[in-house]
């Protein structure tokens, strides 16, 4: 049991520094202000039963270390999936956010998921597209239902460099040789970001405020001990990514039991071919022309590893997720059984 | 007629925000509310700013209206429900130029309500009041305007209350940290035990005839007590070996899922001989 509440490591905050070269992260954190926080949380609880994934862009400036997030701005929703981000939104927004002294630089965009689930195809590609164009960007990955629960969950996360590698080969050609040679394992594909909040002064003084203001039993749900539904969808979710997977496996054995048969079928030919040229040398008669192999049996292309080592990818984040979730669960329901004790001892 | 505001807490966030980059010859900046009207409420929900000036000759205010206009229909392409409710200005008290920026307002909506957030903190406090203009004065002879007060309110959505518990740490620190799950458990375990170390403080010394009995609290300890649901000791039992076992499983499960991964992803990377084709 105690060994089940130590499984969640938390070493994200330990690697980064030491290893951002490792990454070509030019920071060490993130820093987001407490507007762009509550500008994200308003955007996406506003939008929630409109649009599967709302997703915005982000403004601030690269200082120091640190990757600054000071201004955040909502995209309008795209009228189709295939469409890329509004560009003229884009541009008028960041215009005008110039004149009114506020951070113009587009330093990247933020998307919300439920239960974290962002590994998926035009993700990884929207964030490739924008870590070629804006070297610095970042993507901040906001889950509304852990939030609603009652734990605030905001991460920020970069493509490592071979994983663009990977991406900018062509989709066919992301053979298992080519993920080999990259040395990039399902593990490796995102770089997480430590982000911590900041407020100004000022700001310091609202909050301060507020405090007094706020009723002392708001956003207490993290106290809550009924843990079945979060689990239920977790587990559901972790399913279907299994399923994924499996199905993906499938395809894998598929291609290579047709590529061995096709393997046996060329054999076959050719020790006819043999066969027949031994004959027509017998009788003294030219033997056939070469035939080139590959235009009769034309070599079946392997099924691409991206959809696997992105599902591998979405398992690994939700197993974590329900770690930790079940280890703050467990310690909950501890702490409630000695609060109970100590009544049925009265 | 509107009879109260209602305020959002991110709102104000950009308010302090955008007063503090304004230019530095300004000393109180102003821009647009946006959000809804709801019978005699009327719910803002998101602001922005627009910049202003005042001539010095005959002190015209100047607002572009361009800009204005601009943000709004932006505005308007993420958010089609927000329309302008009013106006919004830094200062602690109203003054003249609220007359003709408030005519431009009503040009845009009908009853524009004015809001005044004190960010020089006169009263020590950062006060946000509501006004809506009121014509006064004697009809066919010398009228004027009044900005009579509204109540308001501030509300939060229910993930912004749960982003604030971790936003208002940094008013101490000056940062704040998220915290993954477990250790949000252990710190608000250390809060609560301390919370319990004052309530016994105070108990015992009630008990001691230090501090005089107050029935009030001592009504509402009692309900604290109470509010431990009593179960007989099988029932506890059960139920929390159920709950436990249930977890444990998802934990096992998940983990298996993980490892299994991780060991496809171990096999595949020394395996020699995917491709048959070499």
């Amino acid at each position: 049991m105690r060994a089940a509440l130590k499984t969640f490591p938390i070493k994200m905050a330990h690697r980064a520094p030491r290893r951002t070269h490792e990454f070509n992260c030019p920071y060490d954190y993130v820093q987001m202000d407490g507007l762009a926080v509550m500008k994200i949380i308003k955007h996406c609880y506003e939008e929630r039963s409109n649009i599967d994934t709302p997703r915005g862009g982000l403004l601030g400036l690269v200082i120091e270390n640190r990757l600054e997030i000071t201004n955040t701005f909502a995209f309008p929703v795209a009228k189709s999936i295939e469409e890329p981000i509004d560009e003229e939104y884009t541009t008028n927004m960041m215009l005008h956010m110039k004149k009114i002294n506020q951070d113009y630089l587009h330093v990247g965009w933020y998307q919300s998921c439920d239960l974290g689930s962002f590994v998926t195809t035009e993700f990884v590609l929207a964030q490739q597209g924008y870590q070629d164009s804006i070297e610095e960007s970042i993507v901040v990955v906001y889950d509304p239902q852990k939030t609603e629960k009652g734990f605030l969950s905001l991460k920020a996360y970069r493509l490592t460099p071979q994983a663009l590698k990977l991406l900018a080969e062509n989709e066919n050609n992301i053979t298992p040789e080519f993920v080999k040679s990259l040395h990039l394992s399902y593990d490796k594909m995102f770089h997480e970001v430590p982000l911590v909040i900041r407020n100004s002064p000022l700001a310091n003084a609202l909050c301060c405020q507020l405090v007094e203001m706020k009723p002392a039993d708001k956003g207490t749900q993290f106290l809550d001990l009924g843990t079945t539904s979060v689990m239920e969808n977790h587990l559901k979710f972790l399913l279907e990514k299994v399923d994924e997977l499996h199905q993906e496996s499938y395809k894998m054995n598929k291609w290579q039991m047709q590529v061995s048969k096709q393997q046996q079928e060329k054999a076959k030919y050719l020790h006819q071919k043999n066969l027949e040229n031994a004959a027509r040398q017998a009788k003294g008669e030219p033997s056939m022309p070469e035939e080139d192999l590959n235009k009769i049996y034309r070599p079946i292309p392997p099924p691409s590893r991206l959809p696997t080592m992105l599902a591998s990818g979405q398992i690994e984040m939700s197993s974590n997720q329900i770690n930790s979730f079940c280890s703050q669960a467990l310690a909950k329901l501890f702490i409630g059984e000695a609060l109970q004790e100590t009544k049925i001892e009265q | 007629m509107t009879s109260c505001i209602i305020n959002y807490y991110h709102k104000q966030q950009s308010i302090v925000n955008a007063y503090e980059r304004r230019n530095l010859d300004r000393t109180s900046i102003l821009g647009t509310l946006l959000g809804t009207i709801d019978k005699t409420t009327v719910e803002v929900s998101n602001c922005f700013v627009v910049p202003h000036s005042i001539s010095d000759s005959d002190g015209t205010v100047s607002i572009e209206m361009h800009l204005a206009d601009t943000m709004y229909k932006l505005n308007k392409q993420v958010h089609p429900t927000e329309v302008i409710v009013g106006w919004w200005t830094t200062g602690f008290e109203v003054n003249a130029i609220a007359v003709p920026i408030n005519d431009y307002y009503s040009r845009q909506c009908s009853n524009p309500i004015h809001l005044l957030v004190d960010t020089t903190l006169r009263s020590g406090k950062l006060s946000i009041k509501g006004f809506l203009q009121v014509d006064i004065g004697v009809p066919d002879a010398s009228q004027g305007a009044m900005f009579s007060p509204l109540p308001v309110e501030i509300i939060q959505y229910p993930p912004e209350a749960v982003a604030l518990k971790t936003l208002l740490k940094t008013r101490i620190t000056g940062k704040a940290e998220m915290l993954q799950e477990l250790p949000q458990i252990a710190e608000s375990t250390q809060d609560l035990h301390d919370l319990l170390t004052t309530v016994l403080q105070y108990v015992d010394d009630v008990l001691n005839d230090k501090i005089a009995p107050d029935n009030s609290i001592g009504r509402n300890l009692l309900k604290l007590v109470q509010a431990v649901p009593s179960m007989s000791r099988d029932d506890l039992d059960n139920m929390l070996n159920s709950q436990i076992k249930d977890l444990l499983m998802s934990m096992y499960l998940a983990q298996l899922s993980r490892v299994q991964s991780q060991l496809n992803e171990k096999l595949l990377m020394s395996s020699t001989t995917v491709n048959p084709n070499n």
